[in-house]
């Protein structure tokens, strides 16, 4: 018996709407049809009144989850996918990001994205977009890589007073299996040491954490070296401590990500982990990230698109080899 | 919160009065989904939701989905769009081409209603029917409300682009000198009493602006920067 990355979404919001009535769900195609990818399958059934398909219209969505947050609630949008999210851009940024810091009331909703590529889905269905939100005050962002993390971390997302963007992979959700939901516990804002090593760290997050581990067992049989991979988990709050202290470890760091090479995650990291410790460094940090071009819709263009274990194989040898 | 926020972007949130935003129109679906939390919390009964956008916000797709979404779930809000003509200063036949933007409301499934902005009774009767419709479960209403802006767009803005036409048509007059007239018309108020509140205003007005400028400037070395209304240890 297996659990899926689907289903530790599912569960944690039929959990939440079972043990919390303040928690409804709003989105397109959510309801009686269970959502683009099924994550709330049946939920609409048992919870008839909190379960709510929205029209096409992520401003209105994003805004109606803002009103109803300051009215007591905890609502849960589901953006049928993170690149439709930019027209709700302007409510998530301007509107709930800045509203603790201008009013002293903070609005506690939290929006799931359906992130990242997978073959064949091109341009538009296909994007990351943390750094986007996370670049604004005021918005926690969360990246979960594993079965347990996509669970624990969307019951935290909805019990914190902030705004959240809940990044989830859409690579990850059925691929991903578990034996349970049950986890470590790891609060929102701690990184995870995914898998322990002493020649380099590769600091990732999401479904990349599972890339960067084939290639550190690639690399481990080839040749020997042993790779340490932080998994982030949250991007906003960024757990820089844990990175630096892996980095003490090993002297060598990639940072790895599928968003877009200009600026994002895997910068920030880098920009970071120089400022503060660059005497820890015994080789200049590199970055693995995606091409910078739009998603590509041919499987083949799009495998070459984003980070592969070859890539970050190679990578990983050229910064070894310094 | 102190020197956190300019002007008009005020609010009491938690007894429902929301802190707009710059983006006007973007509030039509935040009070929407206010509403859509008391319904809920089975609280909606007697409950109406209102916001107040100008011709401008029309033309957002802030505005158009809000209004659709608020009429897809058939919420007692209230949308009053006070066309004074301008939007900073783009005129009406820049900003729509429809002939009455209370014929939009047919598009949404919406019930419109037009009224002089200008007409302080013709308003009160207008929107409290409006209110009182979406009270009883007609779903959203749409007030269109005919004025002129008076002044600029901001103390920066002299309004020089309005043409001495427009200022001496129908919405040219002055809403205030209106209602002062008709509320002692109509006996609703004497000139005596009106004197004494406009008087005890004064009054009030001048105290705040006097506290206002006894009070210490925000310091930023005892403002707390930080946007999370979470306790993160990180620094983030």
């Amino acid at each position: 018996m297996s659990v899926t990355y689907i289903d530790a979404i599912r569960e944690a919001q039929a959990d939440l709407l079972r043990d919390d009535p303040r928690v409804f769900l709003y989105g397109q195609d959510i309801a009686a049809f269970g959502g683009a990818f099924k994550a709330t399958k049946g939920l609409a059934e048992l919870y008839p009144d909190r379960v709510l398909d929205a029209p096409i219209s992520e401003d209105a969505m994003a805004g109606l989850a803002i009103g109803a947050s300051l009215q007591g609630m905890r609502p849960i949008i589901e953006m049928q996918f993170a690149d439709f999210s930019s027209i709700a851009f302007n409510q998530i940024v301007n509107h709930a990001a800045t509203h603790f810091y201008r009013t002293g009331v903070p609005v506690p909703m939290t929006v799931r994205l359906p992130s990242g590529g997978t073959a064949g889905s091109g341009p538009f269905h296909s994007q990351s977009m943390e750094a986007i939100y996370a670049h604004y005050p005021g918005v926690v962002v969360v990246t979960p890589a594993t079965v347990a993390d996509a669970y624990a971390m969307l019951v935290e997302s909805v019990k914190l007073s902030d705004p959240v963007i809940y990044c989830e992979h859409k690579f990850l959700y059925r691929w991903l299996k578990a034996k349970s939901f049950q986890g470590d516990g790891l609060p929102i804002g701690k990184a995870r040491i995914t898998r322990m090593g002493r020649h380099a760290t590769v600091v990732t997050y999401s479904a990349m954490v599972h890339e960067a581990v084939r290639a550190a067992e690639r690399l481990q049989q080839e040749s020997g070296w042993e790779i340490e991979v932080v998994d982030l988990r949250s991007v906003k709050p960024l757990d820089i401590d844990t990175v630096l202290a892996s980095v003490a470890r090993t002297g060598r760091l990639l940072a790895l990500g599928e968003a877009f090479p200009w600026g994002g995650v895997t910068a920030e990291v880098v920009s970071r982990v120089v400022a503060d410790g660059f005497h820890l460094l015994e080789a200049p940090p590199m970055r693995l990230n995606a091409r910078d071009t739009p998603v590509p819709y041919h499987p083949k263009l799009w495998a070459a698109h984003r980070p592969t274990p070859e890539s970050i194989c190679d990578a990983l040898r050229k910064l070894l080899s310094y | 919160m102190r020197g956190r926020d300019g002007n008009i972007h005020r609010g009491r949130p938690l007894v429902g009065m929301f802190a707009m935003i710059s983006h006007l129109g973007s509030a039509v679906s935040v009070v929407a989904g206010g509403l859509l939390a008391k319904r809920l919390q089975g609280k909606l009964a007697g409950c109406v939701g209102a916001t107040c956008v100008g011709d401008g916000a029309t033309s957002t797709g802030a505005f158009h989905e809000g209004l659709n979404m608020a009429a897809v779930e058939k919420l007692p809000l209230v949308v009053v769009i006070a066309n004074n003509q301008f939007a900073y200063s783009t005129p009406n036949h820049r900003q729509f081409a429809c002939e009455d933007l209370a014929d939009r409301a047919k598009g949404y499934g919406v019930m419109g209603h037009k009224v002089d902005g200008t007409d302080f009774l013709a308003c009160a009767a207008v929107i409290g029917q409006a209110v009182s419709l979406a009270r009883s479960g007609a779903g959203p209403q749409l007030v269109v409300a005919q004025l002129l802006r008076l002044s600029g767009h901001g103390e920066h803005d002299d309004g020089s682009y309005v043409p001495d036409a427009i200022r001496a048509g129908s919405y040219g007059r002055d809403c205030m000198d209106v209602a002062e007239k008709q509320m002692i018309e109509h006996q609703i108020m004497s000139a005596e009493e009106m004197d004494r509140i406009r008087e005890q205003a004064a009054i009030e007005v001048q105290a705040a602006v006097a506290q206002a400028q006894q009070e210490p400037a925000p310091d930023p070395y005892r403002e707390d920067w930080r946007a999370f209304g979470s306790n993160f240890a990180e620094t983030l």
